[in-house]
């Protein structure tokens, strides 16, 4: 029998899609990325969603080369207005000098502005593209990212709040001197929640966990919390504080990642 | 959706966003006309001024920075930086009769963060360092460009609808920066706008102008000319014809092109007495107008000795407002010594009973005449309109006055204006009936000096409109309203009926108010107002051109503001009540 060490197995029960993915390995990171049109292409993948990259008016291309091949299984993106443009989205890959082609799974028309995350199975390339094509006018996206996923050891179900009913907001309402309602006003501040999950194995948190969490300090990441049962409920989240991985028996260890996000 | 359909939408979602102006130089670094050359790899300017390299061929135009509040439902395209973390009002308050009022002013607290310079820095490919590791925001930006002062920001208030649309949905309220201050303790930055009257301030705008020119020798009472110094100050600051003021006498001149000499047409005018002069005294030219409109003045005074711009000065409202109430009541006057624009268009806005105001919604200067509403109002009531506990009354018995004592006709223009003996007429109107025992029981003198005012149909109508509106305790009335009321604003009449305003039956007293200061409270949810009762409380007319109809088929707009004569103490036709003359 054959052993495998891939930094793609991953270790799950029955009904592994179940599990939370959390995307935040980014190859746009790793190599060298051509924007068709130029102009701050970058505000594509900076982890920050106030600012974009606005395509032509048919469409344009984010194109990737890496020095050499690298595998992804997730695509990624939030903060766009696809939606507006009757735009289209996928992923392509090219290996060496072969042509280029979609990536199963990945091609979709945005109807809102929510964040989406699809998975593959994975591929691996040495080029990668992003291309939108378009109804006629320009769409902007904020932010787009892909690269292998993290899916947890675990699942999340018991006390976890879908980040679609962690909703924060405020409201301001008016009565009048007679008693008569006059208005209500809204201040919606996203969503929030915390990922609380239990009996990892240590070494998985070491090698798996623990890169992800060093990359939250600094940047977003991507939640897709039951991509089985609800794939069109992805998050794109900041952590709040500092999760802290904790031994809960013996060769086990728990963590509660607080987050606050993006789903619209 | 429009900002008037999302104020009243239950559930709108009110914002706001904030854009600074400030200078970008149009040319690109090193490319012609700029002729700056790159000392090293990643050192060409930011195109701001501070680190210009080629200041001659600087060519600044307005790079707008745009902001919003970090929440959900701000589009990506909007390219503006979730930084904002408060905005502060405080708003225009009229002063009624009093002139400009208080300066309406903002203060925008913002955040600050690392900033990868795409989009400020056009220069960020060739950098050396990573702009995101180095620097915030904030820092970067005021040390690039250190000057904002004076630069236009605007306030957007409004609402997230759907589709966003920040030209329908929001409105817009203009300031110049004042000061920007920070980063505090906590990395914030706070930057502080104020009004464009605040240009008029006495310290920054004086009429008329300075003069530097004085005697190159000394003239005897009765010359006819005189040379000024130093050489070429003739054209640099005084007119080509006008009037001088040396020492304690006036005198009008005429003065070629190219010429520092004065010709000195008529000697000691104006109240003065001809004197002789000593070289080296100080000649100042002086600022006279002659039967001018006031808004023709007030305009003068604030673009030409004030700076502020003329765009903001809505010509042919103001005059239309003058012709509306002052027709043929025009000011004549000589200021003999540079005097605060400010203090002289106090003056005129209280003798003549103007308003002027920064309208930051607009962004114009308005003025109105103290004058009766025309128009239907909007109606505030406890149900529909006013927010409950909000409503505050307050009588301010200290302005009450009996009489009113107004001294014109000035008698030397360079005397001073505050005493009695330098005016050949005191005019009084008093109201003997408040100083009664069975009325008021009290003498209240309120005094005023015009060097405006030359007849006696000026005072007449002054004393008449001043002591109507001061003649009972001025009352105050501040109240909330909801956003969808927010349509009335400062400068505008309503009526309110509510349980703090009755008659003397005890029944709610629909009263007109004058609203003198609107705040904006939870921002685009709540509005503060606080206005002074109206003094007009009956129908008033004018007379109205031939062309008009019987009163029964004028329409509303026309029937307040004509006057159709009924049997005396008897109504019209249809049984509306008379007129009385105002």
């Amino acid at each position: 029998m054959a052993l495998v060490i891939s930094r793609a197995l991953r270790v799950g029960p029955v009904g592994t899609y179940e599990l939370p993915v959390i995307g935040y390995e980014n190859l746009l990171e790793s190599g060298v990325v051509v924007g068709v049109p130029v102009t701050d292409a970058a505000n594509a993948y900076d982890w920050l969603t106030y600012d974009g990259w606005t395509t032509n008016a048919a469409g344009g291309t984010l194109t990737l080369t890496l020095t050499g091949s690298q595998p992804a299984d997730y695509f990624a993106f939030c903060a766009h207005d696809l939606h507006d443009h009757a735009a289209t989205i996928k992923l392509e890959y090219k290996q060496g000098l072969g042509a280029w082609t979609d990536v199963p799974g990945t091609e979709t028309i945005p109807g809102d502005a929510r964040p989406i995350v699809k998975l593959f199975d994975q591929i691996a390339a040495d080029q990668w593209r992003v291309d939108i094509t378009t109804g006629g006018t320009a769409p902007t996206l904020g932010m787009v990212s892909f690269g292998l996923k993290l899916q947890m050891q675990r699942g999340a179900y018991i006390g976890f709040m879908p980040p679609r009913f962690g909703r924060v907001d405020k409201y301001l309402n008016a009565k009048s001197h007679g008693g008569e309602f006059l208005g209500r006003s809204l201040t919606r501040t996203g969503t929030q929640g915390t990922l609380a999950v239990d009996h990892l194995t240590a070494g998985w948190v070491r090698d798996y966990l623990e890169p992800f969490l060093v990359h939250s300090r600094a940047k977003g990441w991507f939640l897709l919390w039951n991509p089985d049962r609800r794939p069109n409920e992805a998050a794109y989240c900041l952590t709040t504080g500092m999760p802290q991985p904790s031994n809960t028996g013996p060769g086990y260890m728990g963590v509660s990642i607080g987050f606050e996000g993006k789903i619209e | 959706m429009t900002h008037a359909a999302e104020m009243i939408r239950s559930g709108r979602e009110p914002t706001w966003i904030v854009e600074l102006d400030l200078d970008l130089c149009q040319e690109v670094f090193s490319v012609p006309p700029c002729t700056a050359v790159l000392a090293g790899v990643g050192l060409e300017c930011f195109n701001a001024r501070k680190h210009c390299q080629d200041p001659t061929n600087y060519n600044p135009a307005a790079q707008t920075y745009r902001f919003c509040q970090p929440r959900a439902g701000i589009p990506v395209t909007l390219g503006a930086y979730p930084f904002i973390d408060s905005v502060s009002i405080a708003p225009t308050k009229i002063t009624v009769g009093r002139g400009l009022g208080a300066r309406a002013s903002v203060s925008v607290t913002f955040r600050d963060a690392p900033h990868h310079d795409r989009g400020i820095d056009p220069y960020v490919a060739t950098r050396t360092y990573t702009p995101m590791e180095q620097g915030t925001f904030w820092l970067k930006l005021l040390a690039r460009n250190p000057y904002y002062h004076g630069r236009i920001m605007r306030i957007k208030s409004g609402y997230i609808a759907d589709p966003f649309s920040l030209a329908n949905d929001f409105v817009t309220r203009t300031y110049v920066i004042d000061r920007i201050t920070g980063p505090s303790a906590d990395g914030s930055v706070t930057v502080q706008g104020k009004d464009i009257l605040k240009l008029a301030d006495d310290e920054r705008a004086q009429a008329p102008v300075a003069n530097t020119g004085y005697l190159l020798a000394g003239i005897a009472a009765g010359a006819g000319a005189a040379t000024l110094e130093p050489a070429g100050i003739g054209d640099l600051e005084y007119s080509n014809a006008g009037t001088v003021r040396i020492g304690e006498e006036c005198m009008t001149f005429t003065r070629p092109p190219l010429s520092d000499v004065l010709t000195l047409t008529v000697r000691g005018t104006d109240g003065t007495t001809a004197a002789a002069h000593v070289a080296d005294d100080a000649v100042q030219e002086c600022l006279r107008y002659t039967n001018a409109e006031i808004d023709d003045v007030l305009t003068d005074l604030l673009v030409n000795y004030a700076a502020v711009p003329a765009g903001y000065i809505i010509a042919a409202d103001w005059q239309q407002e003058v012709d509306d109430w002052f027709a043929g009541h025009a000011a004549t006057t000589l200021i003999t010594e540079p005097t605060g624009v400010r203090q002289l268009v106090n003056e005129i806005c209280e003798q003549y009973m103007a308003d002027i105001w920064w309208d930051e919604r607009d962004a114009e200067i308005k003025l109105k005449i103290l004058a009766p509403p025309s128009g239907t109002l909007p109606d505030l009531t406890d149900d529909g309109s006013l927010v409950g506990d909000s409503v505050n009354v307050t009588a301010d018995s200290k302005a009450r006055i009996t009489q009113v004592w107004v001294y014109f006709g000035m008698v030397n223009a360079t005397e001073p204006l505050d005493e009695a003996r330098n005016f050949q007429t005191l005019y009084v109107r008093a109201d003997a009936d408040a100083e009664t025992a069975d009325e008021y029981g009290d003498k209240r003198v309120l005094k005023f000096y015009s060097r405006w005012f030359t007849s006696s149909g000026d005072a007449l109508r002054f004393t008449s409109r001043m002591l109507s509106r001061l003649r009972d305790d001025p009352r105050t009335i501040s109240f909330v309203l909801d956003a969808k009321d927010s349509a009335s604003w400062t400068g505008d009449y309503v009526s309110i009926t509510c349980d703090k305003i009755l008659d003397r039956f005890g029944a709610k007293a629909p009263t007109i108010l004058f609203l003198i200061e609107t705040k904006e409270m939870a921002g685009g949810h709540a509005y503060q107002y606080t206005a002074l009762e109206s003094q007009f409380k009956n129908r008033y007319w004018r007379i109205g051109p031939n062309t008009l109809p019987d009163y029964d088929d004028a329409t509303d707009e026309q029937k307040a503001k004509y006057a159709w004569i009924s049997e005396n103490a008897a109504p019209q036709l249809n049984g509306d009540g008379p007129y009385l003359i105002l």
